[in-house]
This record gives C-alpha cells, structure tokens and sequence, in this order.
C-alpha cells in the first residue's frame, strides 16, 4: 500500500491530537509528582503516535495511546526522559501547583489503601476509574484478550476490596502472609 | 459506594483539570512542531527496495562514497564497512552500544538479527542540541525490560558530545523493539527532532530572544547565516503559516528546519 499524500497525513495526525491531547495530558498528570514533567511525556507519547501513524487502528486511538503513554511512563520511572524543546511552552503552562484539596476521613482512607496496592492493580484501577475505560478498551491498553483483561480488573479490585476491609481509617493495613506491601 | 466509585473520588486531578492551563499557543506549537517532523522511511522489505533502487543505481554514478548510506539488505558490502553496534555479554543482559552512528538502519538492524533480537534501531537528523539523545520511542509487550543509559559513565567528563546512548536488553529478549537516536543532520536534509533554539549549538544559542522584535531576532540569525523561510502566528485557537510577518511582532519561540533555516513563532502581542 502506498503512502497517503502528506497532508492527508497531517490532517489525520492533527485530529488525533486535537480529539486526544487533553485525554493524554490528564493521564501522566494524574501518574506524576511534579505536573510539569507531563509536557516532556506529552510530546514523546505523539511524536511517536506521528511516526507510528499507520499502526493506530482505526476508530479507537485512545487506547492505543494510552498504551504508548504506558511505556513513556515506564521510561521516565527508570528515570530516562528525554527533553523536548517542542515542549518548552507546555513545560510553562504546567508550572502552578495546584491547591491540595480538603478531603474527608473516608477518602484519605481509600487513598491510603490504594498506595498499598502493587502498581500493577493500581494502574487497572486508575485506567478504569480514573480514565473510564471499559474492559475492552483495557484489553486494547495492556495488549492481552477481553477476558484476561476482566479477570485481571476482577483481582484487582478483589484485592482492594480486601485491603479496605482489613483496614479502618487512620490505622495500619493488617497484611495477609504472602501478600505485597 | 462501589469500589470504582470511591476510586473516583480519589482521582488526582478531580476538580482542576491540567487541561485548562494549556494554552493554545502550546497546543499550536506542538501540534507544528511534531507535524514538521519527517515520518521514518518503512522497513516493509517492497517499499525498502522500492526507496533505495533508484538511490543506489544514482550514487553509484555520483559518488562512490554515497554507497555507504543506500546499502541494500544484505548486501555483502556491509560486512567491509566494519560492526554498526558492539555487543557485550553482562550477565543477563547484552550492552548494545552504536559504534558507527551514520550506519543506516539495514546495517544494524542485520547485526540485531544476528544476535536473534526483533528490534530495528533508526538514526534520524536531529538539531544540534538534540544529536546522540533517543527522542523515542520503545514498543513490544516486554520493551520496557529494555534499559537505555543517555549519557553512559565518563562520556559527560571526558566532554565528547554527543554522548552515544547504549541499550541494555535482556538476552532472551523474544519481543519486538523499534529505538531512534538523534544524529547530526546532512546539508539540506530535514531535521527530525528539533531542540530549543538557544540550546548548545543552536541558531539563536546564547540569545535571550523571547519577545524581541521579530527585526530584532532576524538581524542576530542572518548574522549567525540563517533565513526564516516562514513563520507561525497564532490567533484565536488557528495557526497560520506566513512567508512574512510585520518587523514589529514578538517572538516566541523557534525550531530549526534543516541546515540553516529556521521557523519562528511570532505574535502581534508581547
């Protein structure tokens, strides 16, 4: 198959990123300290969406970028993000630190338990919860089946559900043997 | 309150949303930016072949030395141009290090092979600033595994910029991987990856050029040799693309082309 002429490629490329910056931009915000290293993550997660055009399977590119997002986390994690100029403004934008929210005891409870789950619940139930995605759209994000995808979510909030229960707000978690702290 | 619902209510973000303080200045210049940026060439076997036929039977009438960059896949001359990468046996991982960083991608994507790993590795132009940094990208189900050092130990003290990146994959590495590094570019060719440009090496390196006069800017960068063959202004959330804005403008901000041509932000507003 022969290449699309380049503004038709432009075009797609400018849709995608009009219809899914503000989806991408909330997911590493959400995942990171400091907001502004989201610029960085942005602009590395679409310019491989650019070079990767062609791959995006049509009519669902927001798990797709999601799962690119994934590893461009994963990379800054170990600590290997690359600066972008093409993100300096960005960079700017994302400066102010926003106000802390005032929270309920119910809530910093759940937050609480939350951090003890491993990353990898974490990050099912955050994509569900967070980013709204159902389990095939999580399927599409892990890169596994629908089922595997639903089991896998089903654990997890098993094992949340768990944690809550064995704990009460303001106290240490009781932890089962074996299980991951 | 199930489960979800109460994870809702821990959602970072809940009530201030990121999105709101991206301004569409950002958005306009990123969006061009990356849009700017060429798309790699396919490494489907036809259309390799189809892109580099013509190119080889051209440089073997121009230049001898051009064969050297429109080598086909598996062609024996490879083998006279020395390794494109060094592997090195580290316990349960093979230190990857690029030994020849004009190789093209043919060259080390056969010596990957060799070692039975699926990753293609492309070195794209990159502006000054940018060279021997990997702008992107890994993929693959088990690609993160795949560990790669920027600035590997005593190259940033011995000062030999660029640094040349090294990868450190897992020796039963069964999944796919495509890494990109940033070279120099070639006169005339595209540059893939842009750096800020007051950043080491850059056209208006050492220039404190946010909201100078657009005169002012293009004094300093026809000084430096440079043309700006074309701008980008933005207005009421639209980015257009003029040959020529008025000397009074502001500007922004800038990327480089290629060699010595560069596009500048510019807005009627300081």
């Amino acid at each position: 198959m022969d290449d699309p002429p380049p503004g038709t490629r432009l075009a797609g490329f400018e849709r995608l990123f009009v219809q899914h910056h503000d989806d991408v931009l909330r997911y590493f915000v959400r995942r990171l300290d400091v907001r502004a290293d989201a610029a960085d993550l942005l602009a590395e997660t679409f310019l491989i969406a650019w070079r990767r055009l062609d791959d995006i399977p049509d009519g669902h590119p927001l798990p797709w970028l999601y799962g690119v997002a994934r590893r461009v986390l994963a990379n800054h994690r170990r600590g290997e993000t690359r600066r972008h100029g093409l993100a300096d403004k960005l960079r700017d934008d994302l400066r102010a630190v926003p106000a802390d929210p005032e929270t309920g005891l119910e809530v910093r409870h759940a937050a609480d338990v939350f951090r003890q789950l491993s990353d990898r619940d974490r990050e099912l139930l955050s994509l569900v919860a967070w980013e709204g995605l159902d389990t095939a759209q999580l399927a599409a994000v892990l890169g596994c089946s629908r089922s595997t995808a639903t089991v896998r979510l089903h654990r997890a909030r098993r094992r949340l559900e768990r944690l809550m229960s064995q704990t009460t707000p303001g106290r240490e978690p009781a932890r089962t043997r074996g299980e991951r702290a | 309150m199930n489960t979800i619902d109460l994870l809702r209510t821990l959602d970072p973000i809940a009530g201030d949303d990121p999105a709101a303080s991206v301004g569409e200045e950002s958005r306009a210049e990123m969006l061009t930016r990356i849009g700017n940026s060429p798309v790699p060439v396919k490494t489907r076997k036809g259309a390799v072949r189809r892109r580099l036929v013509p190119a080889l039977v051209a440089a073997t009438v121009v230049a001898a030395a051009a064969v050297t960059v429109v080598e086909l896949p598996g062609d024996s001359r490879q083998e006279a141009l020395g390794a494109a990468l060094s592997f090195n046996a580290e316990g349960d991982y093979l230190r990857v290090r690029i030994v020849d960083p004009y190789a093209d991608s043919a060259r080390y994507n056969k010596e990957f092979k060799k070692h039975h790993l699926n990753i293609t590795l492309e070195l794209m132009p990159g502006s000054p600033s940018t060279v021997g940094l990997s702008p992107a990208a890994v993929f693959g189900p088990d690609s993160p595994n795949i560990k790669q050092t920027d600035d590997p130990p005593g190259c940033a003290q011995a000062g030999t910029f660029p640094c040349v990146p090294e990868f450190l994959i897992p020796k039963n590495y069964a999944g796919e991987a495509a890494l990109v590094i940033a070279r120099a570019a070639r006169p005339g060719e595209q540059i893939a990856f842009t750096g800020a440009i007051d950043g080491r090496g850059e056209a208006l390196q050492g220039v404190k050029f946010r909201n100078l006069r657009v005169s002012q800017v293009l004094a300093i960068l026809q000084q430096r040799g440079y043309t700006v063959p074309e701008y980008r202004v933005s207005a009421s959330g639209t980015t257009s693309s003029p040959k020529t804005v008025p000397p009074t403008y502001f500007v922004k901000d800038g990327f480089l082309v290629k060699d010595k041509q560069v596009i500048l932000f510019a807005s009627a507003r300081r």
